[in-house]
């Protein structure tokens, strides 16, 4: 390689070429739009662009680039000269020689290596006559007798026409260029300013190696010019000796033909024998050498070949990436900087007298400039739409002609500006909604011819700039998007139930098509079918801050929105801390800021399974604590100290302990009112929208808004997935940005409570409550890692969370002491065979009462409230302590008998309710339909010493009723039961000579004033909450004494 | 890197990580800061301690002494900052004191033992001996890779 084909150089000519590329697909698709019409002006400037390519890739010896390009200039120029029609199949070819051609350019040291038979063999098909004229080449040589150059013979003849001069000239790159500072690149235009540069190569002469010898490094070019000898001479500045004429116009002057007497070394003759390899016009032998390919370009690193090299593939390529500027801009920068200057000499100057006032106005003035710089800096930045909306000619031209549809692409605002990250980000995005809008928007031509629409169909896309942001608009006159299909889809796919469908607007229904996983295509095309689904494109914009609307119209066409801002760069955003750390979070993706004083935090934030959520306006939001994201150590502040210690509550929720609790604690509310005006125990969350999530972040403190400057994060923080980057603060100090998705996906948010679980969940509650079945609360529990547990809530007195610490033991027994007295522990382990209970550090405590005595059950952790039906298997798990299982939140879960614990543990405890004794022998008449109910009541009845008789209905109560009358001397009823209900059965029974006055008490999971009036209307003496044990004893005897006395 | 000479001297700065003498050659570093605020970044890899501002550019700061796979360097008033460059971006090495500037020939190295007092030898090219002392010479481009 010549030294002075420096990197520089390279990427000079590069960057022409990517220029002249950019624009190449929408011109070669205006030119097949105009046919047979030929825009001159247009084929010229498309054919000058791959001219200077060709002209350039001689030089570098990117030798396969310039054969692909020299051929794609021999088909232009026939369309030039309308000797070829740019027809479908014509434009085609280029368009893949152009291709190949922007391929070669983003990997220029690969370029030799690539194949280009493929486009060669195109471009060839497309004129016969092209592939023959390449290869009749004719030697030229200089007046010395060197061969230089092998050009086809049409080539020559096409340079030479209308009385041009062609001359070889040969310069010495060391002295005529690099000694004068020239670049090779301002050789060839002012070459190309009197004349046309044919060739341009290299020689280091037959005789030997120059290079080694001698400090002259030859370099010529193939001139067509109307110049004669003596202007060129003039014009270039060369030695006449090193102007070699190798044509005159009408022979006269010397014309030394290719059948001239030549060196020794070469053949006679060069004619018309054809060529078989293809590089043989340069590899030829001892005359031409060619130049090395460039290997060494530091900057050029392998990319694969693409075909579809587009807009962000050469923007990658370019590494170093470079950046075209306005002069202007440049100027303005200029003058900034001067300003700048200036001011801060003033500044100087007055700070060191300790001038206060001045101080002041000199820092206005300096904010002022800064505020002007960063403002003409950010200008630097920005590009015109146009590099992305160029390549969609190309891509709607391609996909049509593959559907057999007729599209208009119509482009509109291309010279609206972005920054650099912003244009490049978009592409893809973009892409994807135009080739949907081709794919799936439009319809084919008899489809429309049908509908009564014109034929061709009609793809506008605009750009506009609105309230400081830009606009995308991308619009098909196409067939609109189809609710009701989408509205089946959803409900396919299983994402909503017909009633939210139904519930939902129209706007709603169209904005589903963003949702994971959808399309509405009946068939997965090769054009749209990539997996790709509309969710990925929407994420993409809203990464860049962007937001997207749905407008469609059934039969009339559908339009997206697309609104970004102007640059990425400098953003808005809100800083918040946790734990003394300062982060920030864009602005754009902060929906609102949500306090929640410590009074309302019990109401306002509950879990569900493993997630915590806030209910917001009726909605329930998922919530992460920060401090969970960031893997830091709960701590906890003391609100009047600051004073931070480690957080003990590990639950945010139980600030406010559980529900039985609440009454202790609306006391201590009122008692000690100031409680809720401590802020430090209020939570702070900022509400954030990731795409089409949206959930809440628990942080310590919010903080003010600010204009940040985004600076990215080392290579080491590759893994990192929650910051979007860094910032610096104005102390200095560093902040991370945190990306909004990004911390989603690392809590696993969306998959444990999305949306619609959390819906669905809220759903299923309601169902559950309004079914007619035995529903009750269970309180859910496990007492080591697996296990999952369940208590009746209803005979839950309070759950108490306690250190172990507190726990003691004594005589064999242990406990906490407990509101002023002794609370015995006990644990399932003791009794059941489960898992031992799993060592903490501290425990929950489910109190419970057994014959006035409260007693704890300790378990490791708290899974959830919900309510069940009774739809219990009483055989598989029954053991001591459990009294069946059943499938709750998930999981198989163990209903625990407390009351059998406590039996096993310390009967002693169930002393014999001889209280009952006293009131003599006593028959009992249980119905229940469910028969798990059925049994636990008989237990308890039993245990209290009592004698049971069985029904399973109203019905057959009522029969017993009958038939045994007088020995029965309490009833336990169900309501709901089948075939005659509780209510039913009273209303009965009280009509019965034995039933007038029987104390008749309903035991029933439904609650609430509502029905316990209705019980009261039938004539039930009680009314009572199933499985309560305790209440349903005392309950018997209350009102047996009552009927007693 | 200038490609190693014999007949050229090696420069070497030399600085503490926990009581190991180690040694970077002056070539590689750019600048020797004070330590500053450092914010750190959870999920990071261990070995980073976090970030800095380094006149505008967020700089990572790797924390030697746990790099070395020892007790992490007790920031106090000898700490510094070892700016180098890995190619890509600059990195700044927290030790726990800056020695010396040490010049050497390349005669006087000895390749390193695969085990340097409690560290995995690769993360050394070679070892220098100097009077009495010991120095280690950092393997830079082994030391910057943390997975």
């Amino acid at each position: 390689m010549p030294g002075m084909l420096d990197d520089e150089t390279l990427q000079i000519f590069l960057e022409e070429a990517r220029d002249h590329l950019a624009d190449i697909e929408t011109d070669l698709v205006a030119i097949e739009a105009e046919g047979g019409k030929i825009d001159l002006d247009l084929v010229n400037k498309v054919f000058r662009g791959i001219h200077s390519i060709k002209g350039g890739a001689g030089f570098f010896g990117l030798e396969r680039l310039k054969e692909l390009a020299h051929v794609l200039e021999n088909a232009l120029n026939k369309v030039r000269n309308e000797e070829l029609i740019p027809t479908r199949a014509v434009v085609s070819a280029m368009l893949q020689a152009a291709d190949v051609i922007t391929a070669m350019i983003a990997d220029p040291s690969a370029s030799n290596g690539m194949d280009i038979t493929e486009p060669l063999k195109l471009l060839a098909s497309i004129d016969t006559t092209q592939m023959h004229e390449i290869l009749v080449q004719r030697d030229l040589l200089t007046t010395d007798g060197r061969c230089i150059f092998n050009i086809p013979e049409a080539d020559i003849e096409r340079a030479v026409k209308g009385g041009k001069y062609l001359f070889i000239l040969e310069y010495d790159l060391i002295s005529d260029l690099d000694a004068k500072g020239k670049t090779p690149y301002q050789l060839f235009h002012e070459l190309e300013r009197t004349g046309f540069l044919m060739e341009t190569g290299f020689s280091i002469g037959g005789d030997g190696d120059i290079l080694a010898t001698s400090e002259i490094l030859p370099f010529f070019a193939l001139f067509a010019t109307v110049l004669d000898t003596e202007l060129i001479h003039d014009f270039t500045g060369l030695a006449t000796e090193r102007i070699h004429l190798v044509h005159a116009p009408k022979m006269m002057a010397p014309f030394i033909p290719a059948s001239f007497p030549a060196p020794p070394a070469k053949p006679q003759e060069h004619v018309p024998v054809p060529v078989v390899e293809k590089d043989e016009s340069v590899s030829d032998d001892s005359a031409v050498t060619s130049a090395e390919p460039i290997s060494s370009a530091g900057s050029a690193e392998p990319h694969p070949v693409s075909l579809h090299a587009g807009t962000t593939q050469r923007a990658a390529a370019s590494s170093p990436s470079s950046l075209r500027v306005n002069v202007k801009v440049l100027d303005t920068l200029m003058t900034l900087a001067g300003e700048l200057v200036l001011a801060r000499n003033q500044l100087v100057q007055k700070v060191a007298a300790k001038e206060l006032a001045e101080i002041q106005t000199s820092s206005q003035s300096l904010s002022l400039i800064i505020s002007e710089l960063q403002e003409a800096v950010m200008s630097t930045r920005m590009q015109p739409l146009s590099t992305v909306f160029g390549k969609f000619h190309r891509i709607v031209r391609d996909l049509s002609q593959e559907l057999g549809k007729e599209i208009l692409l119509e482009i509109e605002g291309e010279d609206v500006e972005l920054d650099k990250t912003v244009i490049e980000s978009i592409s893809d995005p973009l892409t994807h909604l135009v080739r949907n809008a081709v794919d799936h928007g439009v319809e084919i031509p008899a489809d429309r011819i049908k509908a009564g629409k014109n034929p061709q169909a009609r793809i506008h896309l605009h750009a506009y700039h609105e309230a400081g942001k830009v606009v995308i608009q991308i619009s098909d006159d196409g067939h609109g998007i189809d609710v009701q299909a989408v509205k089946r889809k959803a409900l396919e796919r299983g994402l909503f139930d017909a009633n939210q469908l139904d519930a939902m607007s129209q706007t709603e229904l169209v904005n589903l098509i963003f949702l994971p996983g959808f399309s509405t295509a009946s068939a997965v095309t090769d054009i749209s079918g990539r997996g790709v689904g509309m969710d990925v494109v929407r994420t993409n914009f809203t990464k860049l801050g962007g937001i997207i609307d749905t407008n469609t119209k059934l039969g009339e066409g559908t339009s997206f929105r697309v609104k970004l801002p102007l640059t990425l760069a400098i953003i808005p955003s809100l800083l918040l801390s946790v734990a003394e750390e300062t982060y920030a979070i864009p602005q754009v993706n902060l929906v609102e800021l949500v306090r929640i004083p410590a009074a309302e935090v019990r109401n306002r934030i509950e879990r569900i399974g493993q997630a915590l959520v806030m209910r917001l306006r009726g909605k329930l939001l998922p919530l992460v604590r920060l401090h969970d994201v960031l893997g830091l150590p709960q701590q906890y502040r003391h609100p009047e100290s600051g004073d931070v210690t480690p957080e003990r509550r590990s639950r945010l929720e139980d600030r406010r302990g559980p529900a039985q609790e609440e009454t202790q604690e609306e006391r201590d509310r009122r008692t000690n009112k100031d409680r809720r005006f401590h802020s430090a125990s209020a939570i702070s969350i900022a509400v954030l929208s990731a795409g089409d999530f949206q959930y809440g972040l628990i942080v310590d403190k919010l903080h003010e808004s600010e204009e940040i400057v985004v600076k990215p994060l080392g290579r080491h923080f590759s893994n990192c997935s929650c910051y979007a980057g860094a910032t610096i603060l104005g102390d200095g100090q560093v902040a991370l940005i945190l990306d909004v998705i990004g911390v989603m996906r690392s809590m696993k948010l969306a998959e444990v409570s999305s949306t619609n679980n959390i819906e669905a969940l809220e759903a299923e509650r309601a169902a559950a409550r309004l079914s007619q079945g035995d529903i009750q609360s269970f309180l859910l529990f496990k007492a080591s890692d697996h296990e999952q547990f369940a208590v009746p809530l209803s005979l839950v007195s309070r759950i108490e969370l306690i250190e172990s610490t507190q726990i003691e033991s004594t005589g064999g027994r242990r406990s906490i002491q407990y509101r002023g007295g002794s609370l015995p522990l006990l644990t399932l382990d003791q009794v059941a065979k489960v898992d031992p209970l799993s060592d903490q550090s501290s425990y929950f405590i489910i109190v419970f009462a057994v014959n006035g005595k409260e007693i704890g059950l300790q378990v490791s952790q708290i899974v959830d409230v919900l309510e069940a039906g009774a739809d219990f298997d009483e055989v598989t798990f029954r053991q001591a302590g459990i009294i069946g299982s059943a499938i709750m939140a998930g999981a198989t879960t163990l209903l625990v008998d407390l009351y059998g614990i406590v039996k096993v543990i310390a009967p002693e405890w169930l002393e014999h309710p001889d209280r009952l004794a006293r009131l003599g022998p006593l028959k009992v008449l249980v119905a229940d339909d469910s028969p798990f109910y059925l049994k636990q009541i008989t237990i308890f009845a039993k245990d209290a010493g009592f004698e049971v008789v069985q029904a399973n209905n109203g019905l057959e109560a009522l029969q017993i009723l009958e038939r045994e009358g007088s020995s029965i001397d309490v009833v336990l009823t169900d309501v709901e039961m089948p075939l005659m209900d509780g209510l039913e059965f009273t209303r009965k029974a009280r009509k019965l000579k034995a039933g007038a006055k029987l104390p008749i008490i309903a035991i029933t999971s439904l609650s609430g004033d509502d029905a316990v009036r209705r019980g009261m209307e039938a004539g039930v003496d009680r009314y009572i909450v199933k499985l309560d044990r305790e209440k349903i004893i005392q309950t018997i005897e209350d009102v047996l004494t009552a009927r007693r006395r | 890197m200038e490609p190693s000479n014999h007949a050229q001297q090696l420069e070497l700065t030399s600085f503490f990580v926990g009581d190991l003498l180690c040694g970077i050659e002056n070539s590689r570093i750019r600048e020797i800061s004070n330590i500053r605020t450092i914010t750190p970044v959870h999920h990071a890899p261990p070995e980073v301690c976090g970030v800095v501002n380094l006149r505008g550019q967020i700089m990572t700061v790797i924390d030697m002494g746990i790099r070395f796979g020892k007790e992490p360097v007790q920031v106090s008033r000898q700490t510094r900052i070892l700016v180098v460059n890995d190619g890509q971006e600059d990195v700044g090495l927290m030790v726990d004191a800056v020695e010396d500037v040490v010049s050497a020939s390349h005669e006087a190295l000895e390749s390193p033992p695969s085990n340097v007092s409690g560290t995995s030898g690769h993360l050394f090219q070679s070892i220098l001996k100097i009077q009495d002392d010991l120095i280690s010479i950092i393997e830079l481009d082994r030391l910057l890779k943390i997975a």
